[in-house]
């Protein structure tokens, strides 16, 4: 049998176990996009890497304490502005309409009464974490799915007749011993579990006997993969309830892969086991911003981007061999390159390329509002030869790159810099 | 232009001609083979602006001498189907004849003035060196030259002459082969040979050949052929740092044996792990199925601890491929660092995989 746990209001409940005074109130916690590691000053960045796993996105912080006001509020020509979204809101906050990545001016509105505490990342990754640790002495075969969701298998250690019972006993000890609400689906099938969790929120625990009636009458967009475009591509076909995709085998099978996959795990046929350890396949960062017309301060941001890829990509041993540029631009223009080198991975080699990629598609007349990094395609994933005419040169360079790794573990990513990025 | 000419000699004629030709744009004067009869000799002509060839023959009786072009690629599927004995060549203004019997094929002409010019040996420098060992050192860095690689150069092999030796040198950045041979020149110059022209030279010549060049040209004469490419203008890597100026293990290897060895495991993978113990080496395949390839030749390679490297087995065995000699050398530093195959004057350096 398949349990999957996931936290209720991840970061509200967070917040709430470190500081009780924001229970039983409505209460969100809002974000604004990180853009600290753009600051000239030295901020002393550091990466939270702990779950090192390939389902978080990896948080840079700063040892500097945030208010709400620090955070959330601009001025701008003596004008206050609220600025901002909501990360997670509380089932409190909910009942006033307030929902996940709403402006938290809109916010405020719909709630006046509403508590904004900013986000602290590390302190949910640093709970997530824990949460995991926990979790190992409790179920043998567990994959943790996401920063707030986990899956376990019990087969072979807690009899099906008692999984209902050992999920709910599961369910008091995570509140008593991290003070954090979970709720927990169980069923023969790892996505039919998550989708029994969603029904079981908040605080909840459900077990799915009968998969048929269960998915009668559910929507199609409840189950993990259906997306808005799927969602109406399906009502294209006359697909308006999850219980009526068993009978349409043919049509899923038709979209080859893809849909063979997503006909087995809703009818819970897919025999899709726990995988406990994911390798990962890619690093990327992305940060948003307000428009932005320098043209030199925009190369200034991809270089400290890059620096940041750069650090993360040393820490797990990877030599990525893709890397990839994304600019979007006002009124939704979005440019994007990557190119792959079969070459040792360093700092400097990434930065000249990313400079070339940046004239190749930058449009100087333009507002950018957001940047995306990535690299991928690890050697460690894929065998290549790498360039023999370049290995001398990479040699030093990756040996710069590492030198520069140890003094950024440290005191800091921000400790050294390049000059690209003054 | 009316010659009479037989149809063997005339179609391996159009045979050498083909590869010189322009194949995709029929409306290109390039596509055409051009001919030319004086007194008693047909010069034939064939050329895609890169590399081109001459032709002569005397082994025709002229009618009437003058000049004419046509499609190189038809005119061979004509002479094909014709049979054995004489055929006739004739041009009429704007066409050309080809006759035997009852059969009569036209092909249109172009104007052959517009034919390109060749450049002509006069007054360049030659290398005087022995034809076997050019076209051989030539054979056995082929494989190692890259094709379709951005950087011009590298689709080309280096002939780097010295005062008192020549270098030829090739590199896909995966690996580079290296001929050296000693030969005294008057000259010093660096050469970046086409790969086209590599493959056609060892496809032409044999013997007794004269080689001259410039910046711009290297042309290849003997008896029958006349044969020149363009040369690539670009600057090749300096594959002396390239070269590993020590070697930590020095391994004298059975030739027969490694083959047959990397042979069996590349019926499962291309990469392959290969582990050199003291008293023998495994190999290994290198592959994400549930699918595996081993085996292992005896051999006292001398290294006392276990040296294990990964490697795309083609760059072994084209190495393997070339020499003649029944035992090669191998040289081992790192295993994440370029190694050495070495056979007397014919030496590969190849990066491994890192693994």
């Amino acid at each position: 049998m398949f349990i999957h746990i996931d936290i209720d209001s991840f970061f509200a409940s967070a917040e709430r176990s470190v500081d009780p005074g924001l229970k039983n109130v409505p209460m969100a916690v809002g974000s604004r996009s990180n853009l600290e590691i753009f600051n000239r000053e030295r901020t002393n960045i550091r990466l939270m890497n702990d779950n090192s796993g390939a389902f978080v996105t990896p948080v840079f912080y700063s040892d500097k304490e945030k208010s709400f006001d620090s955070v959330f509020i601009d001025k701008i020509d003596g004008q206050k502005k609220i600025r901002g979204i909501i990360t997670t809101a509380s089932y409190e906050a909910r009942a006033f309409g307030v929902k996940t990545a709403m402006p938290i001016a809109q916010a405020l509105q719909l709630c006046p009464q509403l508590i904004i505490v900013p986000s602290h990342y590390p302190l949910y990754h640093k709970l997530s974490h824990y949460l995991h640790r926990f979790l190992q002495t409790k179920i043998p075969l567990l994959e943790q799915y996401s920063i707030d969701e986990f899956f376990g298998d019990l087969s072979g250690w807690i009899d099906d007749r008692d999984v209902l019972e050992f999920s709910k006993r599961l369910q008091q000890e995570i509140l008593e011993n991290f003070d954090i609400p979970v709720s927990i689906g169980i069923n023969q099938s790892k996505w039919i579990a998550k989708v029994a969790t969603d029904f079981a929120k908040p605080f909840g625990v459900y077990e799915v006997k009968d998969i048929d009636s269960f998915l009668h009458n559910r929507s199609l967009k409840e189950f993990p993969g259906i997306g808005k475009g799927f969602q109406r591509r399906l009502e294209g076909y006359g697909i308006n309830r999850l219980g009526e995709i068993k009978a349409r085998k043919a049509l899923f099978y038709s979209w080859k892969r893809p849909g063979i996959q997503l006909y087995h795990r809703i009818t819970g046929t897919d025999n899709e086991p726990i995988t406990s350890k994911r390798d990962r396949k890619s690093i990327g960062i992305s940060r948003t911003f307000d428009a932005l017309r320098d043209p030199d301060e925009l190369r200034r941001r991809i270089m400290i981007m890059a620096r940041h890829i750069v650090y993360i990509a040393i820490s797990i041993e990877a030599n990525p061999t893709t890397y990839y540029l994304k600019i979007d631009y006002e009124y939704g223009v979005k440019v994007k390159q990557s190119r792959t080198l079969d070459r040792l991975f360093s700092e400097t080699l990434f930065k000249i390329e990313l400079a070339q990629m940046y004239d190749i598609i930058a449009q100087p007349e333009a507002a950018a509002l957001k940047l995306s990094l990535s690299v991928s395609n690890f050697t460690s994933n894929h065998l290549r030869t790498l360039s023999l005419l370049h290995l001398e040169e990479d040699q030093k360079r990756l040996r710069l790159t590492k030198d520069l790794q140890s003094l950024r573990e440290r005191f800091g990513l921000d400790i050294i810099k390049s000059g690209s990025e003054l | 232009m009316k010659i009479a000419i037989s149809k063997s000699v005339l179609e391996n004629i159009l045979i050498h001609a083909q590869p010189f030709l322009e194949k995709k744009d029929t409306s290109q004067i390039t596509s055409h083979i051009y001919f030319e009869v004086t007194s008693n000799r047909l010069i034939v002509k064939s050329t895609d602006h890169e590399v081109g060839l001459i032709i002569e023959n005397e082994d025709i009786s002229v009618t009437e001498s003058g000049k004419i072009t046509a499609n190189g690629k038809k005119m061979l599927d004509i002479v094909r189907i014709l049979k054995e004995g004489d055929v006739i060549l004739k041009s009429e203004r704007d066409t050309i004849h080809i006759q035997q019997a009852h059969s009569n094929f036209r092909l249109p002409a172009f104007n052959s003035d517009e034919f390109p010019a060749f450049p002509t040996s006069d007054d360049k420098p030659n290398i005087k060196i022995d034809s076997h060992l050019l076209i051989d050192s030539l054979k056995k860095i082929t494989s190692a030259t890259d094709t379709n690689n951005p950087k011009f150069e590298l689709n080309g092999a280096l002939i780097d002459i010295r005062s008192d030796s020549i270098n030829f040198v090739s590199t896909d950045t995966r690996r580079l082969a290296l001929v050296h041979i000693a030969n005294i020149n008057d000259t010093e110059l660096a050469l970046i040979v086409p790969k086209k022209a590599i493959v056609e030279i060892q496809k032409l010549f044999f013997d007794n050949i004269e080689i001259s060049y410039d910046n711009t040209y290297l042309i290849i004469r003997s008896d029958q052929f006349t044969f020149y490419t363009k040369l690539i203008n670009g600057k090749f890597p300096d594959y002396t740092r390239i070269i590993p100026k020590e070697i930590t293990h020095t391994l004298i290897l059975p030739k027969e044996k490694m083959i047959d060895a990397i042979k069996q495991i590349t019926t499962i993978s291309n990469d392959m792990k290969l582990t050199f113990k003291d008293q023998k080496i495994l190999f290994e395949s290198l592959s994400d199925d549930n699918i595996e390839a081993k085996t292992e030749i005896d051999h006292n390679t001398g290294i006392s601890s276990s040296f294990t490297l990964a490697v795309n087995s083609r760059y072994l065995l084209d190495f393997l491929a070339q020499i003649k000699g029944i035992e090669f050398t191998m040289g081992l530093n790192e295993p994440n660092l370029p190694f050495t195959l070495e056979e007397n004057d014919f030496k590969t350096i190849v990066m491994p995989i890192v693994i």
